[in-house]
Order: C-alpha cells, then structure tokens, then sequence
C-alpha cells in the first residue's frame, strides 16, 4: 500500500502534558482518511504537525515517501490545508485571496480557482469579514484544492456549521477529491460525517492510535457481547469498554460464547464512543 | 515574500499615508523653525526626532499586532512559509515604509539648504549614516518589544523608568550617551569630531536587539509569540495599568528623593570662618589673595546675614570662568544648598566691588528665589547690593554717583523718567547695562537711606529682601508689591522718583543704528554704525530673540575695531535680533551701554 503520509511512534510533550504518546498511522495514496477522536484527543496536534508548525519529540514521518525530522515548507507546497475556522484577512475578498495565496504555490490554479468560487458559490467582491461561517469553509476549500494539492489536511472543517451547509460541504469535498485524486486526511469528532466522507478511519485517544482501518473493517473487529453475565476473557479479545469487545473477524466466527450470550454488530458511533470513553473505564 | 511585501503593503497603505502626510507637515514646521536656529539642517535633526521616532515605533507595533492581535498569522502559518520568514518581510516592510519618506526628506532638506550651509560630502554622509544607525536602533528596539505583544505596554514603561533612573543617575546628561548621542544636536554641524565610538555602540545595540527580535519571533519555532498574542485578561490589564500609573508617579518623584552630588571644589582655598566661601584659584583675584579674599567675603556675608536676618547661607564656591569678560559674572545653583558664582577670577580688570555685590545677589536670591520673577524686586536688590558694597568701600559711593549721574543722562536721553525706570527695571537695565543699571538702582537706595533713615532703611531692606519663599508659583502671592513696601515705610514710590531727580543733562553724543543687508537666499548680515563721537573699547553684542523668550542679554560679543561694520555672523530672514553696543568710560570704570536695537528682518 502506497502512503502519502505515515507517522510511526510520534511523541509530542506541551510542558508536563503528553499530547502525543507513541501516535502510529498511515493515509494511504487516493483515499479519504476520516481521523477520529475527542477534544484534546491530539488530532490538532497531529495536523500542527503535519503543516510544520510544531516538530515531534520522537518519532519518524515520512511524507510522500521522504523521512523528514519536521515538514519543510518545500513539502508544505504540496500539502493543502482547510483548518477548522478559516483566519482570512477580514479586508481581502475571494479573489484577492486567491492571488495571495497563489503566490506561495508552484502549482496554482488560477483558472482553477475561479472555477471552484462559481461552483461553490463563492462571491467573488464581498470582503471575508461580510461572509458567512459557511462560506469562508467553502472559500478555504477552494483555496485549498486551487493549488493542487497531493495532500488535504483537514481539520474539523465543518464544525459550527449548520447540517446542510455541512452536507453540502462534503458533497463537495468528496467530488473535487475524486476529480483530483487528492489523498485527503479529515479530522473530525462527529462520526457520521467521517462516515459518509471517509473509506477508511484512525480512531485517536489520549495521543495515541487506537484503531486504525476501514469502516467496514472496523465493524467486523468491534461488537458487542449482550447478555454476558461476567466479563468475557477468551484469548484474541479485548475488552473495550462495558460488552464491547475487539477482536479479528475470524476470531469472532470462531469463539465459543456463554449460554445466553449473543453477538451484536455496532454502527460506527457506537463504535467511537467505546473507544473514547475507555479512559473513565480504565481510571474507575 | 514578494507576495507577502504586496500584502503588507496593501494592508497599511492608509496609515503610511496618514503618517507621511502628518511628517510632511512637521518637516514643513521644523524647516521653518530651522531657520532661526545655528544651521538649517538642524530641521532634519528636528524631524528624525520628531517623527523619525514615533514613526519606528509606531510601524512595527501595527505590523504586529495587525497580524497577531486578529489572528491572521494562523492563515499565514497554513501557507508554504515559515515564520522566521513572516518576521522578516513585517521587519523589511516596516523599514522601507520608514525609509520611503525620509530618503526622499533627507534629500529635500539638503537640497533646500545648498545656499545656506556648505555641504561637504564627510557631513552629509556622516548626517546620514548617523541618522541611519539611530533609527536602526529605535527600529529594531520597538520591533522587538512589539513581538512581545500583551507585555509590550509593561515593557515601555520599564524601558520609560529605566531612562529616568539614569538620566538621575549619570554624572553627564542621558543626552550625551549613545545612542542619544548619535542624534545630537552637533550631528547637523560642520567640523565637530564625529562620535565614532558612539556610532559603534549604537549600530551593535542595533544589531543585538534585531538578534533578540529573530531569536524571540523563532523561539519554540514560533509559538511563544502565539501565545504572547493571547489577550489578557480584565483584571491583569487593571493591575498593569496601575502598575504602569504608579511607576509613572513613582518617577516624577526620583528626582527629588535622589539627591544629587555634592559640588566639590578640588585646591580651592576655603575661608575658615561660617559661611563658607571657597576661591577656586591659586592667584590673586583683582589684586587680593584668594584666602583674604575668601575670609573677607565670608566675613561679609555674615555681617550681611545679621543685618538682613536671613537664614543659614549656603556655602558658597567661586569658580574661574575663563570664557567670560571681566564684568560679566554669572552664579547658580551647584547641589543641594551650594551657591556657585562664575567669573573670570584671573582677569586683571576684574571689579571686586562687583563680583562681591553677585556674591550678596546670589545669597538672597538662594534664600527667596521668588524675587528673581519679579521685575519690581530686581532694582531693589541690586541696588541694596551696591549701597552695601559702597557703605564698606571708600570712595566708592563717589564713583557710583558719577555713574548714576551718567545713567540719569542716558535715560534722560531716551525719554524715561525714574518712576518709569524704577518700574521697568528690565528695560532700563537693558538700555543701561549692568554696571550704570546698578549704579542708578544704588541711587535710589541712597535717597531712601537719607530720608528713612538707618533704621527705617533696615526694616524696609528686612522686609523687601529678608523674606524665606519658595521657587514655585505660590510665593508669587506672598511676596508683596515694592510699591506697597515703599508706601508702608512712608516712602512712596513717586516720592522716591521725584527725590532722585536731576537737573537734566544734555543727551550723550552717541547712538547706536542697525542695518539689515540681504545676502544670497533668505539670510541676512547686521551693518552698525555709531553715530556721534567714537567710543573707546567699543563692544557689540547679539543674539536672535526667539518667541516667549525673556532674557535680553547677548549671548555672543564682538570687539569692533570701528565705529560702523557689519556683524560677524549671519541671520536667517524672518528672526528677530537684539544687537548691542557698549563702550568703556575710564572715568566711570566700567562699560556703558551705547544703545540697544530689535529688529525684525524681513
């Protein structure tokens, strides 16, 4: 499998909190890779550091097939970047934006760009301080995708939107991504929109990876055991949190469960839940 | 960073424009004030100071905060750029925006000034180059405090504190230190030894607080200046605030609670007796020794001290003053309660009756130094010095009664009346000059003595010079009127006019005319002529008057040769000057003045 981007054992400390702990993942080439984890979970530190902005303690990176310490801003110019509210400078309008933003990229798309503004409906004269929430995502988007990127970072991008702005944003995100073939990394907390956007998802907590795979794939590994009147301790599952369990799919066909027990799949929310709330399980 | 030079040009362009228009119109107002001033580049020194300084400050604040305060960096930081880079082009952006209008200003100014001053190539480059590493200085300085964001405030008023505790501190003035120094007031002139070592220290300053500013905006690649960018909270801002008006307070007081460094005359020969006076030189000084000399004043003062009932004198130092003519004797206030009086102690020609009638003069000007405001309160003072001065000295009340006579001639001339001349003391001082001003002022303690008589005369004297007041606007209200003194002691002050009336006296044959010649561009030369009989020892004096200003003493002299000829210097169009003319009267020995002209050139 081709990455775009793997991190192996990254570590990152802010003072006495471990932000990162020991954070593997990999985005395959082509693909949507929804990240998912709470607040605080490390998924903006992930990003800061795939944009440059911070380095990691320990760890490798390599990007686009290169080991790198930190990402150099020669890396940087193939890497978009949506982030979760748009800082633009409040007196520029859509336009003047573009021609800002295209002078840091080789590769912009200034035709491009101006395609992109009429088709998210982007006004082109109002000033970034007289738009919306929505339109300034819409706007970083298109910013974004102008220069070509073979890699989209994004970061939250949709929260404070309203459910049909946040749909029409992904719609659009999924056909520019499939137009382009740009390999694309999305952070977010809300489970249904990584579900509707990504094919395969990296599930973070507390600074580290605790699944990573695709939806389907995590669906077959993660079930519940209803009706277990003690914790189930067969070899080759783990215990997630409560009656939910991890263990390969073969593994699951093959278990033996207690009298009364039964297999239940789980959607993906479900699925997070457990995941993010194994701390309150492991501190109890 | 092309790109980000567009955008910062784009994003300011309105407020480098406010700033240029607001500099334009203080080079206007400063080239205008220039051109009273000793050269017409002293305009641009005026200018760099003026809005050189709060424009380096000024700039980098705004391209800080603009981008930190709304956070537009986390845009910047999205981009292909690093943020040493981001510094950098705000670093250049601010510099060539500071730089766009002086150039072209520093270049104006010279190019206004090549008829009035010699432009050699070693000043105007020395004149750039110095203004160059000043506002370096200023510049990377505010850069620097501004990267500090939230703290910058509390920094300025460090920064603001740190410069008055030194300029308390220091034995020479904080102007005198790099990098103030650098932007004196010598940089617009020709010939003065050019400050090399100051220059050095100025531009490594510079270069050190450009390193702290990198080093700041880079430092944890960057995020400290995020995290600096935070805004404070309510409560810190009310305490920095009143931390920063507590320390402003604080500062206003260090002056007063820090006392200054006691005067000390090195091999000055001390009187041994209460006050002390010291002589400041080894020879004799107008033909008595000094330690004579020092017991005799002392011995003065305290007669002085007991018939006036004043308080405690200070101690009181003479000090050589080779710069000075022989009659002119200055004296001021050297540490907490030290009187110091500068003469030309060597000089031959030095009057002694007059250098201890200053002494007198400054003991109860430390005592009362209200009296010095006021106009009614001078004639008295000097006057009572003199009839002090001639009650001990023999033969010296004739002399004063000839050089009153003569005075009285020459106001008589001039159209003044002694009521007149005893209530515009200022004037009549400046037509008679300092000698013939005291003389006339001893006439008139004279005709008080006789009528009042010695006690009468004592209690007035105790009265009207006696007094303990402060130097602030108060004792102006305490110290009461001379006329009203004069009229409580039975001795109103037409009365005394009246008294000290003369027969009058045919008009002196001299005068004194000015003639303003125009030169190339805007500057003028001063013709003189004396008309009537030649004077001997012909002296002339001037200086240009200024708005507001109250002294009317020259402040250069020239010995003429001839009775007509033009002044040794030039006046720029649209100034006022005082020109003086003195000469000296073996029979009065001392110099009188001739006459004394305001002109306004055109």
């Amino acid at each position: 499998m081709n990455c775009s981007l793997r991190l192996e054992h990254i570590t990152h400390r802010f003072g006495k909190v471990l932000a990162l702990d020991g954070l593997d993942l990999a985005v395959p080439e082509g693909e949507i890779y929804g990240f998912l984890g709470r607040n605080g979970a490390g998924k903006t530190t992930t990003l800061r550091l795939l944009m440059g902005l911070i380095a990691p303690d320990a760890g490798r990176i390599e990007l686009f097939g290169e080991e790198v310490r930190s990402v150099p801003v020669r890396l940087k110019q193939r890497i978009g970047f949506v982030p979760q509210e748009p800082h633009f400078y409040p007196w520029m309008t859509a336009r003047q934006l573009g021609r800002f933003v295209g002078g840091f990229y080789p590769h912009w798309d200034d035709a491009g760009f101006e395609r992109l503004l009429r088709r998210l409906d982007i006004p082109t004269d109002r000033k970034a301080s007289a738009m919306s929430g929505g339109t300034r995502t819409k706007l970083a988007l298109a910013l974004a995708f102008a220069t070509r990127p073979e890699l989209l970072l994004l970061d939250e991008p949709t929260t404070g939107l309203d459910p049909v702005a946040r749909r029409e944003f992904n719609d659009q995100l999924i056909e520019l991504q499939r137009e382009q073939g740009t390999t694309v990394m999305f952070s977010s907390h809300l489970v249904g929109e990584v579900e509707q956007v990504a094919g395969r998802v990296g599930i973070i907590q507390a600074g580290a990876t605790r699944f990573e795979g695709t939806i389907a794939g995590l669906r077959a590994q993660v079930r519940r055991i209803a009706g277990l009147d003690q914790p189930f301790g067969h070899p080759g599952f783990e215990q997630v949190r409560g009656d939910v369990y991890r263990a390969d799919a073969g593994a699951w066909d093959a278990a033996g469960l207690p009298p009364g027990a039964r297999v239940e799949a789980l959607g993906l929310e479900e699925i997070f839940l457990a995941f993010a709330r194994t701390d309150e399980v492991q501190s109890a | 960073m092309i790109a980000l030079l567009r955008k910062e040009a784009r994003e300011h362009w309105r407020f480098m424009l406010l700033l240029y228009l607001i500099g334009a119109l203080m080079f206007l107002l400063m080239w205008i004030q220039a051109r009273s001033a000793i050269s017409p580049l002293a305009a641009w020194r005026s200018l760099l100071q003026g809005f050189g300084v709060p424009a380096a400050i000024l700039l980098p604040n705004r391209l800080v905060m603009r981008e930190y305060g709304l956070g537009t960096q986390l845009f910047l930081e999205s981009l292909p750029i690093g943020r040493g880079t981001v510094l950098l082009t705000k670093w250049l952006a601010g510099w060539i925006g500071l730089m766009l209008f002086l150039v072209p200003a520093f270049g104006l100014m010279l190019y206004a000034a090549r008829h009035q001053v010699y432009l050699s190539g070693g000043l105007v480059g020395l004149m750039a180059l110095r203004s160059l590493v000043f506002l370096a200085f200023v510049y990377a300085g505010a850069f620097a405090i501004a990267l500090t964001l939230r703290f910058r405030f509390a920094l300025w008023g460090l920064l603001f504190l740190a410069v008055v505790l030194l300029s308390v501190h220091l034995q020479q003035p904080i102007t005198q230190w790099p990098p103030f120094l650098v932007a004196g007031e010598a940089m617009a002139l020709e010939g003065v030894q050019p400050p090399w070592r100051e220059i050095a220290i100025t531009a490594a300053m510079a270069g050190g607080l450009l390193a702290a500013a990198l080093l700041l905006a880079l430092s944890a690649r960057g995020a400290l200046v995020v995290v600096l960018a935070r805004r404070l909270s309510a409560g810190a801002r009310t305490l920095l605030a009143f931390v920063f008006g507590a320390v402003f307070a604080l500062s206003t007081l260090l002056e007063k609670r820090v006392p200054p460094q006691p005067f000390r005359l090195e091999q000055a020969v001390s009187s041994q007796a209460e006050p002390t006076v010291q002589v400041g030189w080894t020879d004799k000084v107008g033909g008595v020794a000094p330690d004579r000399l020092a017991e005799r004043m002392s011995s003065d003062l305290a007669a002085l001290h007991a018939w006036l009932g004043l308080g405690r004198l200070a101690p009181l130092s003479l000090v050589p003053d080779a710069w000075r003519e022989a009659d002119d004797i200055g004296f001021g206030r050297a540490g907490r309660g030290q009187l110091v009086v500068r003469a030309a102690l060597g000089a031959p020609d030095l009057a002694l009756p007059q250098l201890q009638e200053m002494v007198r003069i400054a003991q109860i000007l430390d005592q009362s130094p209200a009296y010095d405001w006021r106009e009614d309160r001078t004639w008295l003072l000097r006057g009572f010095s003199a009839w002090w001065q001639a009650e001990r000295t023999a033969g010296y009340a004739a002399l004063l009664q000839r050089r009153a006579a003569f005075a009285a001639r020459l106001l008589h001339a001039h159209g003044i009346g002694p009521e007149t001349a005893l209530r515009q003391a200022e004037t009549t001082d400046q037509l008679l000059g300092d000698c013939l001003g005291a003389a006339y002022a001893w006439r008139a303690m004279q005709v008080l003595h006789e009528r009042l008589g010695a006690q009468g005369f004592q209690a007035l004297m105790r009265a009207a010079l006696g007094q303990r007041t402060t130097d602030d606007a108060r004792s102006l209200l305490r110290v009461r009127a001379s006329a009203d003194l004069l009229a409580q002691a039975g001795m109103p002050l037409p009365q005394l006019a009246q008294a000290m009336q003369l027969a009058p006296l045919p008009a002196p044959p001299t005068t004194l005319q000015v003639q303003p010649a125009r030169l190339a561009g805007a500057m003028f030369e001063l013709r003189y002529r004396i008309l009537g009989a030649p004077p001997a020892g012909l002296v002339l004096g001037y200086k240009t008057l200024h708005p507001g200003e109250s002294s009317a003493r020259p402040d250069a002299t020239y010995r003429a040769g001839a009775a007509s000829g033009v002044l040794p210097a030039t006046f720029t169009g649209g100034s006022r000057v005082l020109v003086t003319a003195e000469a000296y009267d073996a029979g009065l020995a001392c110099r009188y003045r001739i006459g004394a002209v305001r002109a306004a050139l055109p």
